[in-house]
């Protein structure tokens, strides 16, 4: 294709959709249906013909076939590549056998060629929390399209994009919390003699499935407060009113992450956000594209194909869909063994259960400085050691919704380890802080990970699961087995056998004692046995009261 | 516009529901003073065509028109030898009056005009399902004279009925893949719509002609010897001579120098797919195997069905025995 025609259909054919199926292999559906081998109505028009004019197709009514949300969701992924967002990165990569690797450079960087169909994360992030209806962090100089991408997920979501602009929320100084939720009515504050008394103007943009808060770190820190509150739990009060939003994709921009909005962001309301991306840089041998959009005023965004919209019930049934995709128990044991590594600090406190950096951070201890007192580890292999902090709830539940949406996404029927490792980086990019004095960045070689965390974070995740293997954890867990016995129930287990669960419990206790150095997966397993042991004990004190 | 008043008033009563579409094209590329002229061109033959129908059909056409016309002109497929202008300003238009309730007939039209584009005779799809959409049952099953439109004893076609005449209408013009629905939804139609569609006289008996060709899929009547296949140097698609490994009557594997083939093939169309080389020939139970004869042509026979290689041919032969 000569280099003018490829700029041409950059910029042309917005309502042409990639053709099905955008990922050969992928799932027909989440159905299970097989391919049909002859053609019937639907190859011939796509769909049947709604008589009605405007009803949605809709799952098992009368036959109508149940879109595909899977293969709808490839479809906007490639029409926002192809026409909407120039942005010729493939940065979450995959792999389907070997992939070539061409290393590049004095520093001999390698610029791997998957050998699988990959993405653009810039692209793939918000399209997945549209999916999940979860919350995005779009980070990047001005320019970079962070704005238009929020932009098209609203337009996605059936809004006009008129309508997305005018529920776009712009992030400034003077941003009050009336300014974002509402006015109560003037004649209601003269009259009222109670609160409840008071009618709230709600604004609009809050029942929108699509929420976006651009420059959100310019936002003053009071109302940076009520934002959480609806960010993090799906309502927002004022005057005693309540207004619940429901379950939202919200996007959130920012020019700099790093502090440099006009105030800082408050430390709640980032840990609420479950994937953080950053806008790569522009290609500039797509200049040509760029210019064709100039020359033909071309708005991607008011020329979304309308059968790239999802309905409000198929954006439920999206989400359904996604959360049903299981979490097989190997995938979910080596995502245990990568968590369990960070929040163990050996110096940090006596008791065992208080050996860890929360205990230094809540006594106003640097973790590092008690990290440094510990010798003799290996700093290299130990990843919590390259940490400030561990990992916290809210950011192993992202991290389990968004690896369900990759695997969704990509036509799977069970999440796989690659969809773990493809999404943990963007999800732990600003959850799991960085240690930037440990050793581990001095290696030659690896200091470039102190500012590419998201490589930092993607090896960290190999590492660990080269150590799984090495330590042969997927044929050998006895503290997963007797967890599992435990999840058996209690019921007619005999005091006989209690009492022998209990040995077993104390003689894997041993086991784990006699390793010279304990690491943070151990530390879990300590504490589950130590939880084990205590419930076998009340059983045996219960059994022993009942006679 | 002056030469077309039902069009220009239907797109003034229209406005509203119009204004997004062209804005949304115009934001997609389109040009104005282009997209202008294709609207223009519609007009006559929306007033040819849609003259005898309510006010409010004519508005539901008049939207869906200017939807495919505005989005033929923002892709740049809008010319007088695009697929998409033959499909909405001939075939749709021709269409309109014996469907005016249903325009979202319209969109399917598109959408199937181009997925037969290299598997049927498009022409005689067309030719098909305009004959089916104007035939009507009585009165010898006439059919409705040129510019006479509107058929009151006929009921109007549904967005539904016209897709499932389109998928008959395409099997029939040589989409072989559609073989099963066709058959399954021919059944269903009117008579004279399923003579009209199917490309039979006016005497054929329709469930005796559909229950031969199920079970032998070459017989029809007026059938002929069908040529498969041809030198790929000639724009055939074989680099040697094929020989026939077997098949069930419908579905057949062939090999040739270049590799192995699934053939799909009736009295109507043909279709092929790569095999891979240890792919084995389907077979239907209850359908006897013939064997190959001997001669020049080989002759592999299932039920009624012959296909015919040759050691010196880079054709197959495709027919029935009496």
């Amino acid at each position: 294709m000569p280099p003018e025609q490829h700029s041409e259909s950059l910029a042309r054919d917005l309502d042409r959709i990639s053709a099905s199926p955008t990922l050969p292999g992928a799932r027909a559906g989440h159905g299970g249906a097989p391919a049909p081998t002859t053609l019937d109505l639907a190859d011939l028009y796509g769909a049947p013909a709604d008589p009605g004019g405007d009803a949605p197709s809709t799952a098992g009514d009368g036959g109508i076939p149940e879109v595909d949300l899977g293969e709808k969701l490839r479809q906007a992924y490639f029409w926002i590549t192809n026409h909407a967002i120039i942005s010729p990165h493939y940065d979450v990569e995959f792999e389907h056998g070997p992939s070539k690797r061409v290393l590049l450079g004095d520093a001999q960087a390698p610029l791997v060629l998957p050998s699988a169909q990959s993405y653009s994360s810039f692209v793939l992030l918000p399209l997945l929390t549209f999916a999940v209806r979860g919350r995005c962090l779009l980070i990047g100089g001005p320019g970079r399209g962070k704005t238009a991408s929020a932009l098209l997920m609203g337009v996605l979501a059936g809004d006009s994009p008129r309508e997305v602009r005018r529920h776009m929320q712009h992030g400034h100084p003077q941003l009050t919390v009336a300014d974002l939720f509402g006015t109560p009515l003037p004649r209601d504050l003269v009259q009222a003699e109670r609160l409840s008394d008071i009618d709230v103007a709600w604004r609009t943009w809050l029942d929108r499935r699509v929420k976006i808060v651009d420059e959100y770190n310019r936002i003053p820190t009071r109302t940076q407060s009520a934002l959480l509150t609806v960010l993090a739990d799906g309502y927002v009060e004022a005057f005693d009113q309540i207004y619940e939003v429901g379950r939202s994709a919200w996007y959130l921009t920012a020019n700099d992450d790093a502090g440099g909005g006009t105030y800082q962001v408050i430390e709640a309301l980032r840990d609420r956000i479950d994937v953080v991306v950053a806008a790569l840089p522009f290609n500039h041998r797509f200049l040509g594209a760029l210019v064709a959009r100039i020359e033909g005023a071309v708005s991607p965004e008011a020329a979304v194909p309308a059968e790239l919209v999802f309905t409000s019930a198929e954006h439920d049934r999206l989400l359904d869909e996604v959360l049903a995709v299981p979490l097989p128990y190997p995938v979910l044991r080596r995502l245990e063994h990568f968590a369990g590594q960070f929040e163990y600090l050996e110096r940090a406190g006596q008791q065992f259960e208080y050996r860890t950096k929360d205990t230094a951070r809540l006594a106003g201890v640097d973790p590092h400085l008690v990290q440094v007192q510990d010798t003799g580890r290996d700093v290299l292999s130990d990843l919590g050691a390259q940490t400030s902090a561990g990992l916290s709830v809210r950011a192993l539940q992202s991290l389990v919704l968004y690896a369900k949406a990759m695997a969704y996404f990509r036509g799977r029927a069970e999440v796989g380890l690659d969809d773990v490792r493809a999404v943990l980086p963007f999800v732990l990019l600003q959850k799991l802080s960085a240690d930037a004095q440990a050793e581990a960045f001095d290696v030659p070689g690896a200091e470039a990970l102190r500012t590419d965390r998201v490589s930092w974070l993607r090896g960290m995740f190999d590492l660990a699961c080269r150590q799984f293997d090495a330590a042969g954890l997927d044929g050998t867990d006895p503290v997963g087995a007797l967890l599992a016995e435990l999840g058996g129930g209690l019921d007619g287990v005999s005091a006989a056998e209690a009492r022998t669960r209990l040995r077993r419990i104390e003689r894997t206790l041993d086991e784990v004692a006699g390793q010279r150095k304990v690491y943070g997966h151990l530390y879990d397993d300590v504490l589950a046995l130590k939880y084990l042991h205590q419930r076998y004990l009340n059983y045996l004190a219960w059994l022993e009261w009942t006679g | 516009m002056t030469t077309a008043p039902l069009w220009q008033a239907a797109l003034v009563a229209e406005q509203a529901r119009l204004d997004p579409v062209v804005a949304q094209a115009v934001a997609a590329g389109a040009n104005p003073a282009a997209l202008r002229i294709a609207l223009q061109e519609l007009g006559p033959g929306f007033d040819r065509e849609l003259s005898r129908v309510t006010p409010e059909h004519r508005a539901g056409w008049a939207v869906v028109l200017v939807e495919a016309v505005a989005q033929g002109v923002a892709n740049g497929d809008w010319g007088s030898r695009s697929l998409r202008h033959w499909t909405v300003a001939e075939l749709g238009l021709r269409l309109s009056p014996y469907a005016a309730p249903s325009p979202a007939l319209l969109a399917g039209l598109v959408v199937a005009s181009a997925r037969l584009r290299r598997q049927a005779d498009l022409h005689q799809w067309g030719a098909l399902l305009c004959r089916a959409a104007a035939a009507r049952d009585g009165d010898g099953d006439r059919q409705a004279p040129a510019g006479e439109h509107g058929p009151a004893a006929e009921p109007m076609l549904t967005a539904e009925a016209g897709q499932a005449l389109g998928v008959v209408a395409a099997w029939r013009a040589g989409a072989v893949g559609f073989r099963a629905a066709a058959l399954r939804i021919a059944p269903t139609l009117s008579p004279a719509r399923a003579r009209a569609v199917l490309g039979l006289d006016g005497e054929a008996d329709v469930p005796a002609v559909l229950a031969a060709n199920a079970a032998d899929p070459t017989v029809w009547p007026g059938a002929q010897l069908r040529r498969l296949g041809g030198l790929r140097a000639l724009g055939g698609r074989f680099t040697g001579h094929p020989t026939v490994l077997g098949g069930d009557g419908l579905v057949w594997l062939v090999a040739e120098p270049g590799g192995r083939w699934w053939l799909t093939a009736d009295v109507h169309g043909q279709a092929w797919a790569p095999a891979p080389a240890d792919a084995a020939p389907p077979v239907t139970p209850g359908v006897a195997e013939a064997g190959a004869s001997g001669g020049r042509w080989r002759r592999h026979t299932r039920g009624r069905v012959v296909l015919a290689d040759s050691a010196t041919s880079h054709e197959l032969l495709l027919g029935a025995t009496p």
